[in-house]
């Protein structure tokens, strides 16, 4: 194969199906729990993401058979907006992994893709957390450097309480109150995705996922404290995700009462235990371990590869933000 | 230099400065460089003497790594030295080091083209100690300070091994206590069934550094101006635990240190009863929290906060330049083994 026969592009619509064949073809292979995608999925990935999409393929002879592709996230950056974006479902068809001499297919394509979406006017930072093969191909290849080792917040066995703590309630659909607690939580951080009705609707409408949101108010209605709860797996089977987690650090009793909310719900729910991921700067990481969650290492490594100056993995992982509603992971 | 082969010299070139190992003669040059350079970019930083120097590179026994650029008359340009340790990987014998005190004089190095004389001096390094083979550094590692990082990652080929949490406990939360069977006794000196019981630790960990009588007497009993304390655990006569003590301070907060831990991996009682002697020495020495650092993919990351010690971040990372493709950063974070003791942090 040579440069000819590869067409590097941007996605077109109408590749979604070939995209998602590759994907098919490229993940089955070797991985027991694979599950297929399909078109839907895909559409929700990328084009329905509310902050838009980012893709670049390879095609051969019609048929997707590389992709670099990227969910962004609307950011708030030290008071300004900016946009992440996060790798997922990078890959190269099988059959075309020796396509092209070095760097390869899937480098050009990422090279591509990166001249394309980063930049200090486009995505500021593109991240992920990839286990150890992508690692290797992100660090050498893709100038990926490494924000942290990524440790888990895990409780197990957990311990529920009695009954529901009756303050916790089941939410329906996110509004604008989401948006106002980000903006009492988010003082603290230097950089994070910002957690509106539009995002959070978005990110937990996932197709094949089942999620439970757990809110906290006050007498009059409005919400304190939030958390998005999925039984998946996450480094172990049936683990009780807390997939999103936002209280504001002076509000250790809405914290408490989610806190009490979840372990209920893992333990009727029949989770092997509870799992949170939050930044190791963030109080609640110290308060977490207090009500006896422990921290675990996992398999996962927060990369990045940044288009600004100053956001440098070091500064990221002093100051960024994240949850593991940020990543694809849950 | 423990049988290693002597590696390539580079005589004094068209850079104005050889390229060498260290010589005998060297060390007043190589010290007052040191102390001259570390003194203009930390505050905090206190002179090293010519006895600690000799202790740190000629004293350990598991070899010595100094790699200099000297100018005809013997002025020092750019060091590379490191800390070199005897391993067992996967089982094998072989070597590494801890990259330290690594400098350039801002004297000479201003101006000069690039690679820059310290990036040439640590090629040099690389080039005379570093490989595969059970005499050579299989990897290189350290825990740089930023600006050191920056020119690690981009010029040397460095990676981050992991972004290191600290072990902590206080008396809130420490909740070990003696073990049956198990006798603690502070002792003044290493025995020789220390290596005994490293060799039944080490299968355990596929990267680990030797831990004997010859190295942790260098590493503790040796070392100019630093008290330690030392624990032995025993179950019937047999040693199933070492811990080593230390008051002092990390990353500023005063605090006891566990700066040894060595634990029979079927005896982890012995760790137990080794973690409430640390604890007692902590408060003896009037600190509020006893601290350990430990990779978080070793068992004992776990055990310890199952007794009590909680995790924090902290400022450093370990990061490794590695010399074959299987002692990979993420292969080094799954599997390599390390305390305090292997590092110069305390």
């Amino acid at each position: 194969m040579t440069a000819n026969d590869y067409e590097i592009r941007e996605y077109l619509p109408g590749d979604e199906e070939s995209i998602v064949r590759c994907f098919n073809d490229v993940f089955t292979d070797g991985d027991d729990r694979f599950v297929g995608r399909d078109v839907e999925s895909w559409r929700w990935s990328f084009t329905d993401n509310p902050a838009g999409w980012r893709v670049y393929v390879a095609v051969c002879d019609g048929r997707v058979v590389a992709q670099c592709a990227a969910q962004p996230l609307r950011m708030i950056v030290e008071g300004a907006e900016a946009t992440f974006a996060q790798g997922v479902d990078s890959m190269t068809h099988p059959a075309h992994r020796r396509g092209l001499k070095r760097p390869g297919l899937f480098v050009n394509t990422a090279n591509a893709f990166f001249d394309r979406y980063g930049g200090a006017d486009r995505d500021v930072v593109h991240f992920g957390l990839p286990i150890e093969q992508a690692f290797k191909m992100g660090t050498t290849f893709l100038k990926y450097e490494v924000v942290r080792t990524q440790t888990v917040l895990g409780l197990a066995p957990v311990v529920p309480p009695d009954t529901w703590p009756a303050e916790v309630e089941r939410l329906g659909a996110f509004d604008e109150q989401v948006r106002w607690l980000y903006d009492r939580c988010s003082g603290a951080f230097g950089a994070s995705a910002i957690r509106d009705a539009t995002f959070l609707e978005w990110r937990f409408s996932r197709p094949g996922a089942t999620y439970v949101r757990l809110g906290v108010r006050d007498e009059q209605g409005i919400l304190r404290g939030l958390a998005v709860y999925r039984r998946t797996h996450l480094v172990v089977d049936d683990v009780g995700c807390v997939c999103e987690w936002l209280v504001p650090p002076e509000e250790p009793e809405v914290a408490e009462l989610l806190e009490r909310g979840l372990r209920r719900l893992a333990h009727e729910d029949g989770a092997t235990g509870l799992a949170l991921v939050v930044p190791d700067w963030s109080p609640w990481f110290a308060w977490m371990q207090e009500r006896g969650w422990r921290v675990h290492p996992s398999v996962y490594t927060m990369c990045s590869r940044h288009w600004v100056r100053r956001l440098t993995p070091l500064w990221l992982r002093n100051h960024w933000w994240y949850t593991l509603a940020d990543t694809d992971l849950v | 230099m423990n049988g290693r082969n002597e590696p390539q010299q580079e005589s004094a070139s068209a850079h104005g400065y050889a390229l060498r190992s260290y010589e005998s003669g060297d060390e007043a040059a190589v010290l007052e460089t040191f102390n001259r350079v570390f003194a203009a970019i930390d505050p905090t930083f206190e002179p090293r003497d010519l006895r600690t120097w000799r202790w740190l590179f000629e004293g350990n026994p598991s070899g010595r790594r100094l790699w200099l650029a000297v100018t005809p008359e013997g002025r020092i340009v750019a060091q590379c030295a490191g800390i070199a340790q005897r391993m067992l990987i996967d089982g094998e014998p072989t070597f590494v080091s801890q990259s330290i005190d690594s400098m350039a004089d801002p004297t000479f190095t201003q101006g000069l083209k690039r690679p820059g004389a310290f990036v040439r001096t640590c090629l040099g390094y690389w080039d005379a100690y570093s490989g595969s083979g059970p005499d050579r550094d299989a990897f290189v590692w350290g825990w740089p300070v930023e600006t050191a990082w920056r020119i690690g990652k981009s010029q040397l080929k460095y990676e981050v091994v992991r972004t290191q949490g600290l072990l902590f406990a206080t008396e809130r939360t420490f909740a070990a206590g003696p073990a049956p069977g198990i006798d603690v006794a502070e002792v003044a000196s290493f025995d020789e069934d220390v290596r005994e019981l490293f060799d039944r630790v080490a299968p355990t960990s596929r990267c680990i550094a030797v831990r004997d009588a010859p190295q942790l007497t260098w590493r503790f009993l040796e070392r100019p101006g630093f008290t330690y304390r030392i624990a032995t655990a025993r179950r019937a006569g047999r040693l199933v635990g070492l811990a080593v003590f230390r008051d002092g301070s990390f990353e500023g907060v005063p605090c006891g240190a566990l700066c040894e831990w060595l634990i029979d991996p079927d005896v982890p009682e012995a760790g137990h009863a080794l973690a409430h002697w640390a604890f007692a020495c902590t408060l003896e020495a009037g600190r509020d929290e006893l601290v350990v650092v430990l990779p978080d993919s070793r068992p004992w990351w776990m055990l310890m906060q199952s007794i009590g010690f909680r995790v924090r971040p902290t400022k450093y990372f370990p990061v490794a330049r590695y010399f074959s493709k299987r002692h990979h950063p993420r292969w080094l974070w799954d599997h390599w083994y390390y305390t305090l003791a292997d590092t110069d942090l305390v």
